[in-house]
C-alpha cells in the first residue's frame, strides 16, 4: 500500500509507519534463505553418498531431479498434479463457503447455534482423515470422494474462526451502531462481517493446507489418479525416487496455494498489516 | 464568537429554562445486577436540566456512573426509574438526535476517513449527494480536509478523535454526548483538542454533554460543571462557570479559574474520603 507523506495539520503529528525499511532488508533475507536451501541439498547429497543409503530407502537429490524432469516431460506429474489440485480447489471452495454460511447462521440465530453447536463441538474432536474409508465407500474411487475429504478438512478451521470473528464485535462499535438505530443487517454489513475477516482468513490459511491433506489421504485410501495415488503406486515398486519427486511437487503446490491465500488476505484485510506482513488478530 | 455571545449564553439561561430544555433527567435511578446477584445502585435520583446550546461537563470519581448517564441520555440504556427527555419527547430508545463520541475513537479501520464520517448518513439512509457535501464540510471543520482518503491507522490518536467528532456531528444531531473523549490523548493534544472542540461548538451551536476526569478540563469547557459523587452516583453540586467566552489558555492562570478548581477539588475530595 502506498504511504503518502503528507504534512500534518497544525502541530498534530502523523503516525510514523516504517514502510520503506522492510523492502531494503528483503534482498539479504532472500540470499540467506537461498544459501540455506543450497546447503541443505548439498548436505542431503553427501549424507546419502557417505552413508551409502539404498535408493529404495531414500534417494539422492540428483535422481529426484531426474525423476521430476521425467515426470514433468512425460506429463504424469502434471496430469496427476492437476487431478489433486482440482480436488483441493473445489473441496476447499465448497468447504469454506459452507463454513462461512454456517458461521453466519449460527451467530445470527440462537436456535441455530443451539441446534448445531453441540454437533460441531463433538465432530471437531473426531480426526476427520479417519473418515476417508467411509467417504470412499460412499462416493467411490473418483474425484468426488477426495473433494469431500478436502472440503471436510477445510470446514472446521474456517467455521470456528469465523464464528469467533463474528462474535468479536466491541461494545463501543455496537453502541455506535445502535445509537444510530442501525438494523441487524446494517450492523452485520458495516461492522460484524468486516471485523470477522481477519479471523476468517486465519481459518482459510489453515484450511488450504488441510484441504491438500484431505485430498491426498482420500487418494491413499482408494483412487485411480492423483499425486497421492502416484505416491502409493511408486511405493508398491519401492520406487522412493518417484515418491520424493511427488513430495516436491506437493510441497510446491501447498506453498503456492498458501501464498495465494496470504496474498488475498493482505489485500482484503489491509488495515491490520504489521511490518513483517503478518496479520494481528485484534 | 466574542465575549458578548458568551455572556449572552449565560444570560439566556435564566430566561428560557421554564419550558424547553435540550435534554432533561428527572429523578433517574439506575440499579444493575452484579455478578453475585446483589443489586448495585449506580445512579441515585439524578435530576438535571440541560439547556439548548449549553456546554455541560460532568466530573466525578471513576465508577460514579458518568458513562451510564451518557448511555441513558443516548437511549442505549434504560434507567430503572425516572424520566429522560430529549427536547420535548421522552427517550425510549436510541435516536438520531444525539451524536456520540467515545473515549476511544471507535473508527472502523476498514473504512477511510471520509467513509467513517459518512457512516451515520449511510445507516440513516440519506441521499448520496448530500452525504458527500456534509462529509467534506465536517472534515474541513475538524481540520482534516485533506485526509479523507486516509485510513484510521495512518492517523495519530488526536486526528482519529477529530474524525470521530466529525462523525458524531455529520447527521446534524441537536445534542453531542461525549464520554471522556480526550482521556486517551496526551496532555498537549488534549489541551489543543479542548479549544478545537469549543470552536466547533460555537460554530455549530450544539448542546454538549461532556464527561471527564480532569477538573481543569471540565471548568475550561463548561457553562456548568456537574460534580458527581461515588456509590451511589448522585449529583453533589452543579457549579456555574461565569468565565467569559471565548475561553483562552491564559484563563487557566487567573484567580477565578483557580477558585473554581479549588471548589471542584474540595467537593470531589469530600466525596471520595466520605467512604
Amino acid at each position: 500500500m502506498a504511504q503518502k507523506v503528507t504534512t500534518a495539520v497544525g502541530s498534530v503529528e502523523r503516525k510514523q509507519v516504517p514502510a520503506r525499511r522492510r523492502f531494503s532488508q528483503r534482498p539479504i533475507d532472500f540470499l540467506t534463505t537461498f544459501a540455506a536451501i543450497v546447503a541443505a541439498i548439498a548436505l542431503w547429497h553427501f549424507a546419502i553418498t557417505y552413508f551409502e543409503v539404498e535408493s529404495y530407502l531414500f534417494p539422492a537429490p540428483l535422481p529426484v531431479l531426474n525423476a521430476l524432469i521425467e515426470g514433468l516431460s512425460d506429463g504424469s506429474l502434471l496430469t496427476n498434479g492437476w487431478v489433486t489440485l482440482s480436488e483441493v480447489l473445489i473441496g476447499f471452495s465448497f468447504g469454506s463457503l459452507l463454513a462461512i454460511t454456517l458461521a453466519v447462521l449460527i451467530t445470527r440465530w440462537r436456535f441455530v447455534e443451539r441446534t448445531f453447536y453441540p454437533f460441531i463441538v463433538a465432530f471437531q474432536t473426531v480426526p476427520k482423515i479417519a473418515l476417508a474409508p467411509l467417504v470412499i465407500t460412499w462416493m467411490g474411487f473418483g474425484q468426488t470422494s477426495k473433494m469431500l475429504m478436502a472440503g471436510l478438512l477445510a470446514l472446521f478451521p474456517v467455521l470456528v474462526n469465523t464464528i469467533t470473528g463474528l462474535k468479536s464485535v466491541e461494545q463501543d462499535q455496537l453502541d455506535l451502531m445502535r445509537a444510530l438505530q442501525a438494523t441487524d443487517w446494517q450492523i452485520f454489513r458495516y461492522v460484524r462481517l468486516p471485523r470477522a475477516l481477519p479471523y476468517m482468513f486465519a481459518g482459510l490459511e489453515i484450511a488450504i493446507v488441510f484441504s491438500v491433506i484431505g485430498a491426498i489421504v482420500g487418494e491413499f485410501v482408494g483412487a485411480k489418479a492423483g499425486l497421492g495415488y502416484l505416491i502409493q503406486s511408486s511405493q508398491a515398486t519401492l520406487d522412493a525416487t518417484t515418491t520424493v519427486a511427488v513430495l516436491v511437487v506437493l510441497s510446491v503446490m501447498g506453498l503456492v496455494l498458501h501464498r495465494i491465500v496470504i496474498f488475498a488476505k493482505s489485500r482484503l484485510v489491509f488495515w491490520l498489516r504489521t511490518d513483517d506482513g503478518a496479520v494481528v488478530g485484534v | 464568537m466574542t465575549t458578548d455571545s458568551g455572556e449572552l449564553r449565560v444570560g439566556t439561561r435564566g430566561a428560557t429554562n421554564a419550558n424547553v430544555s435540550a435534554a432533561a433527567l428527572q429523578h433517574v435511578h439506575m440499579t444493575y445486577q452484579a455478578r453475585r446477584g446483589e443489586n448495585v445502585l449506580a445512579l441515585k435520583d439524578v435530576s438535571l436540566d440541560i439547556l439548548p446550546k449549553e456546554f455541560v461537563t460532568i466530573i466525578g470519581p471513576s465508577g460514579c456512573g458518568k458513562s451510564t448517564l451518557i448511555k441513558i441520555i443516548a437511549g442505549l440504556v434504560r434507567p430503572s426509574s425516572g424520566e429522560v427527555l430529549l427536547g420535548s419527547s421522552e427517550v425510549t430508545g436510541p435516536s438520531a438526535d444525539v451524536g456520540l463520541v467515545f473515549q476511544q475513537p471507535v473508527l472502523l479501520p476498514w473504512r477511510n476517513v471520509s467513509k467513517n464520517v459518512s457512516l451515520p448518513l449511510e445507516v440513516l439512509d440519506s441521499a448520496k449527494n448530500d452525504r458527500r457535501a456534509a462529509v467534506e464540510q465536517l472534515l474541513d471543520l475538524v481540520g482534516l480536509g485533506k485526509y479523507g482518503k486516509h485510513y484510521p491507522h495512518e492517523l495519530s490518536g488526536g486526528m482519529q478523535q477529530r474524525v470521530s467528532i466529525a462523525r458524531a456531528l455529520v447527521h446534524d444531531p441537536d445534542v453531542l454526548l461525549m464520554d471522556e473523549p480526550f482521556g486517551a490523548l496526551d496532555a498537549l493534544t488534549r489541551d489543543q483538542m479542548s479549544f478545537e472542540l469549543m470552536r466547533i461548538w460555537s460554530e455549530r451551536s450544539k448542546t454538549v454533554v461532556f464527561v471527564t476526569h480532569s477538573i481543569p478540563e471540565a471548568i475550561l469547557l463548561a457553562d456548568r460543571v456537574v460534580v458527581m459523587s461515588k456509590s451511589p452516583g448522585e449529583i453533589a453540586e452543579i457549579i456555574d462557570i461565569e468565565l467569559p467566552r471565548p475561553r483562552r489558555n491564559e484563563m487557566v492562570n487567573t484567580p477565578e479559574f483557580g477558585a473554581y478548581v479549588q471548589r471542584a477539588r474540595t467537593l470531589l475530595n469530600a466525596e471520595t474520603t466520605a467512604h
